[in-house]
């Protein structure tokens, strides 16, 4: 008999334990557009650089948190900026900030990635916690059919297929920004970004060290929430 | 009473981490095994840093199987040191070395975690990461562990200059079955901390190849595996895996 007669052959049982930690898949969504120019862009690349070590520097974050970037910018443009990656292997992305602001593009992009990265998880046998967006912005959806995108993010929170929280810097419409999550959102104190991610990191740490069906553990938004 | 005689099986296969196959490269990791006097398995990582990687990897398995094959027991640590010794000299003048000259070894970097067994007496020796364990009649194990530098993605190789520090020796005894492993399993054969082996991922492998008669069907059903989607997402390294059920023959 030749080697080939056996390609279907597996080694029964056999389970591989070693990262099947469960992974909490974290999505930001950032506002890129050309009013985020000068100290705005700066302070955000400041912040990410201080959510990948903060996150890095954690044992436990580093190997369950999953992160995946997607900037609103240009011309109603929506672009993965870096795709879903362990914490321990992510690098803060280099962000730009030119054009408009369709969030409704990028949260649309969100929950497509949302539902790929599920299908992964599954087929790989991994479980994983429900997964959190951040939308950031400073001002408001530009694209035309945001409203039917932001309904679709509601609905998907009230399925408990995901948890969305948007955050407005000075001068954002929060009015607009809570029409994409059941929770109230939040305002960024000035330019805080850096507080407001090392609290993200802290956040999204202590929700993938919760045992299974913790109440959702949310740290106190401290020095950057106005 | 007659005991029967029970033949010594040895299965090891060698699979490319996804890592590697996305960049279009050969699997770095190399394993050989011989049988005459003792029963010699080595498995060797090749640095994927290294030029030369694969090259170190297959000298260092070639060398040290066969030299330690033959080899006095009783002097076997003795022996593997020279074992080393003669593949570093070897690699000096290996034509891909430029310098001729110890500084030129890096470019072969590459681990080493091998075993000798003979009536019933065994010793691993081991450079960097990588694992090797034993398992007796009652399954319990010994083990030697993988042994990496300040971060975890930095390893010892036997081309360094601090080679000699870094090599380790356990002896175990009234081995039944015996696993060689490159680093690219490591974490599912051992818990977390490494004080533990994982149960879930040894017993099954070490039940089937025990019971298996057919060599081709065992390593391929070890390849297919070693190979499946859920294990390359785990772990996108290299994986070798060299198993030896010991028999009294």
């Amino acid at each position: 008999m030749s080697f080939d007669d056996f390609d279907n052959e597996m080694i029964p049982y056999v389970e591989f334990a070693d990262n099947a930690n469960e992974r909490t898949p974290c999505v930001l969504v950032l506002d890129c557009s050309g009013s985020m120019r000068g100290e705005p862009i700066k302070q955000l690349n400041i912040g990410l650089k201080a959510l990948e070590q903060e996150l890095k520097d954690d044992i436990d974050a580093s190997s369950r948190v999953q992160l995946l970037i997607i900037k609103a910018f240009g011309k109603d443009e929506a672009e993965v900026s870096s795709d879903w990656i362990d914490a321990m292997n992510f690098e803060a992305p280099e962000m730009e900030a030119a054009g408009l602001t369709p969030l409704g593009k990028a949260m649309e992009l969100a929950l497509k990635k949302i539902e790929e990265q599920k299908c992964l998880y599954d087929s790989c046998g991994i479980t994983s916690k429900r997964p959190w967006i951040f939308l950031i912005s400073d001002g408001e959806p530009t694209d035309y059919d945001w409203e039917i995108v932001a309904k679709k993010c509601q609905e998907a929170q009230k399925n408990k297929k995901v948890v969305i929280h948007a955050v407005g810097t000075q001068g954002a419409n929060l009015e607009k920004l809570a029409k994409f999550s059941l929770n109230s959102p939040k305002r960024l104190s000035g330019l805080r970004f850096t507080e407001f991610f090392l609290w993200l990191s802290r956040s999204v740490s202590c929700v993938s060290r919760a045992v299974p069906n913790a109440p959702e553990m949310i740290e106190d938004t401290g020095e950057w929430d106005e | 009473m007659n005991k029967s005689l029970l033949k010594t099986k040895i299965v090891a296969a060698s699979v490319v981490g996804c890592l590697h196959e996305s960049k279009n490269l050969p699997c770095q990791d190399y394993y050989k095994y011989a049988r005459a006097k003792n029963l010699v398995a080595v498995v060797s990582d090749g640095a994927g840093s290294a030029k030369y990687g694969k090259i170190g990897a297959r000298v260092l398995c070639e060398t040290v199987c066969d030299m330690l094959k033959n080899a006095k027991f009783e002097n076997m640590e003795k022996e593997v040191v020279n074992a080393v010794k003669t593949v570093r000299k070897k690699l000096c003048l290996h034509r891909f070395n430029k310098s001729k000259k110890e500084n030129g070894l890096a470019d072969f970097a590459a681990t080493l975690v091998g075993v000798v067994y003979t009536k019933n007496k065994g010793l691993f020796f081991h450079i960097g990461d990588g694992a090797a364990i034993s398992l007796d009649e009652k399954n319990s194990f010994v083990a030697s562990r993988p042994e990496n530098g300040c971060f975890s993605c930095e390893t010892f190789f036997f081309t360094q200059q601090a080679w000699f520090e870094n090599l380790r020796f356990t002896k175990f005894d009234n081995s039944k079955n015996i696993f060689l492993m490159s680093d690219g399993l490591t974490s599912f054969a051992f818990c977390s901390d490494f004080s533990d082996i994982e149960r879930k991922f040894i017993d099954p492998i070490n039940n089937f190849l025990n019971n298996e008669q057919n060599i081709v069907k065992s390593r391929k059903a070890l390849v297919n595996t070693l190979n499946t989607p859920r294990a390359q997402k785990l772990n996108p390294d290299d994986k070798t895996l060299l198993w030896i059920g010991v028999g009294n023959d």
